[in-house]
């Protein structure tokens, strides 16, 4: 076997998370079924990516690859659908390629499903200061907000994402 | 120690949430760095909650080279849900009555339904005949010449050996379309799969895009637009049409599975029973006396409470 180094850690990750990660899962898709097959998955994965032997934390990280995987279809076809769309009508952004575009696609369904229910203006700062980059003087101008209404929208968010990502744990 | 076995406290993550917002700002002091080096180093617990938290905000770096457009694109998503939503919620009142009807009587516009322990048997002008198991539930469509069967729920059986080839009936389940080639066949369409039996003729099989023709004798289960071999559970597939069930080598939890679907009320089994190997022919119109000869003959006692509760258990 070509990564004979990582198995014994996925087995001892396998083997004092398993349960935890299932009943992780089924509390987020409500159906024991799919997220027993789902918990396979996680491992799966992580036998596919070789640097186990890195984790500190197995179920912060388990938790995370489980993220991208209890995503549902709609979501991803709806982030795919506007990422084309926005392809399609910005000439200099055309020139990215098919494995990029997947990259773009993934990644911006994470975020979506990690932002789901929070309040617009929190999602709205979240946004330009996580993604955009901006300062949070920045934001507070255009917005029109005080600076420590950025913070404290920024403070809820990031608490509500530690939620969506980590939440239970 | 196993760090991950500590869950964060609500106080201790919102710290570690109040230190990331103070050290992205722009404007950080020294003093803002100093004092959040010491708070990271009082608590091994702070530790853990910063990781985590950095791991969070991880889920943002593959999306940063978008900047402006990835902001946009989020954007314009949430705005449509929002509106979406607002359009949802009038339409709410109507669906709701809708959908209560639909989940106490799921198939309650099917053309045809079978409650338990009802049988029933259609004759279609081609001459072909659908016979309705118990717990059936199915619309009949006439376009032209053609019959369509959208079966729902439940299964039947089709023997269109007196329809002409062109009027022979397509079935079609959400799993696949079936079109009868020869003769007679047994379809079941339960939950996630739809199930094929050909007991005479062919019938083609098209599942969204993959296609087989299956001869008698072929058992097949379609799921997830895929066509796979059915294993035969040793209760013969067309015996219901003659009111029983006929049982070779078969497991116990099959057969009882296979009378709970003609019984009123429940009927239930110990898994250690489930294993058993039966033989034999019952009727379906009196499951008390198959129970009765099962008992006799197998290492099981049977319980009946009040009529409607049916306990299966090792003796």
């Amino acid at each position: 076997m070509s990564n004979q180094t990582s198995h014994p850690l996925i087995e001892t990750l396998y083997r004092d998370h398993y349960a935890w990660l299932r009943s992780w899962l089924s509390r987020r898709l409500a159906c024991r079924h799919t997220a027993g097959d789902l918990s396979q998955d996680v491992f799966v994965r992580l036998l596919g990516r070789g640097d186990s032997a890195q984790i500190q934390d197995p179920r912060a990280y388990l938790a995370r690859v489980a993220h991208g995987l209890v995503i549902d279809r709609h979501r991803r076809q709806r982030v795919e659908a506007a990422c084309l769309e926005a392809l399609a009508s910005s000439p200099e952004a055309v020139m990215i390629s098919p494995e990029e575009q997947l990259i773009m696609i993934d990644s911006l369904t994470r975020i979506d499903a990690l932002l789901d229910q929070l309040k617009p203006r929190a999602r709205q700062i979240f946004l330009m200061s996580r993604l955009e980059g901006m300062s949070y003087d920045e934001i507070s101008a255009q917005l029109n907000v005080s600076r420590s209404t950025v913070q404290k929208d920024l403070a809820l968010a990031l608490r509500h994402c530690y939620q969506v990502l980590m939440g239970g744990l | 120690m196993n760090q991950s076995a500590h869950s964060i406290p609500d106080d201790i993550l919102d710290q570690a949430c109040h230190w990331s917002v103070v050290l992205g700002d722009s404007r950080v002091s020294e003093d803002d760095q100093r004092n959040f080096a010491r708070w990271l180093e009082s608590n091994p617990l702070h530790q853990t909650a910063w990781q985590r938290l950095q791991m969070v905000e991880q889920e943002l770096v593959p999306a940063r080279p978008l900047a402006r457009q990835g902001s946009d694109i989020l954007q314009g998503l949430a705005k449509s849900r929002r509106q979406r939503k607002t359009v949802f919620a009038s339409a709410l009142s109507v669906l709701l009555l809708l959908g209560i009807a639909q989940l106490l009587f799921p198939y309650w516009q099917a053309d045809y339904v079978t409650g338990k322990g009802e049988l029933q048997q259609i004759s279609l002008d081609s001459g072909a005949i659908i016979y309705l198991d118990s717990g059936v539930a199915l619309d009949v469509e006439s376009a032209g010449d053609k019959t369509i069967v959208q079966l729902h729920r439940g299964r039947i059986l089709v023997d269109s050996s007196a329809a002409s080839p062109a009027q022979k009936p397509q079935v079609i389940t959400d799993h696949a379309r079936f079109t009868p080639i020869g003769t007679r066949f047994v379809i079941t369409k339960r939950g996630d799969l739809s199930e094929l039996i050909v007991t005479q003729g062919q019938v083609q099989v098209d599942a969204d895009g993959n296609s087989r023709v299956a001869n008698a004798g072929d058992s097949l289960q379609i799921a997830n637009k895929t066509i796979a071999p059915l294993i035969n559970n040793g209760l013969a597939p067309d015996a219901w049409v003659d009111g029983v069930i006929e049982a070779n080598n078969a497991r116990l939890g099959d057969l009882l599975d296979a009378l709970a679907q003609h019984r009123r009320g429940w009927l239930r089994y110990d898994a250690k029973v489930a294993e058993l190997r039966v033989n034999g022919i019952f009727y379906l119109n009196d499951t008390d006396k198959a129970l009765t000869s099962l008992s006799n003959t197998l290492p099981i006692t049977v319980e009946t409470h009040a009529g409607w509760w049916t306990n299966v258990k090792p003796k």
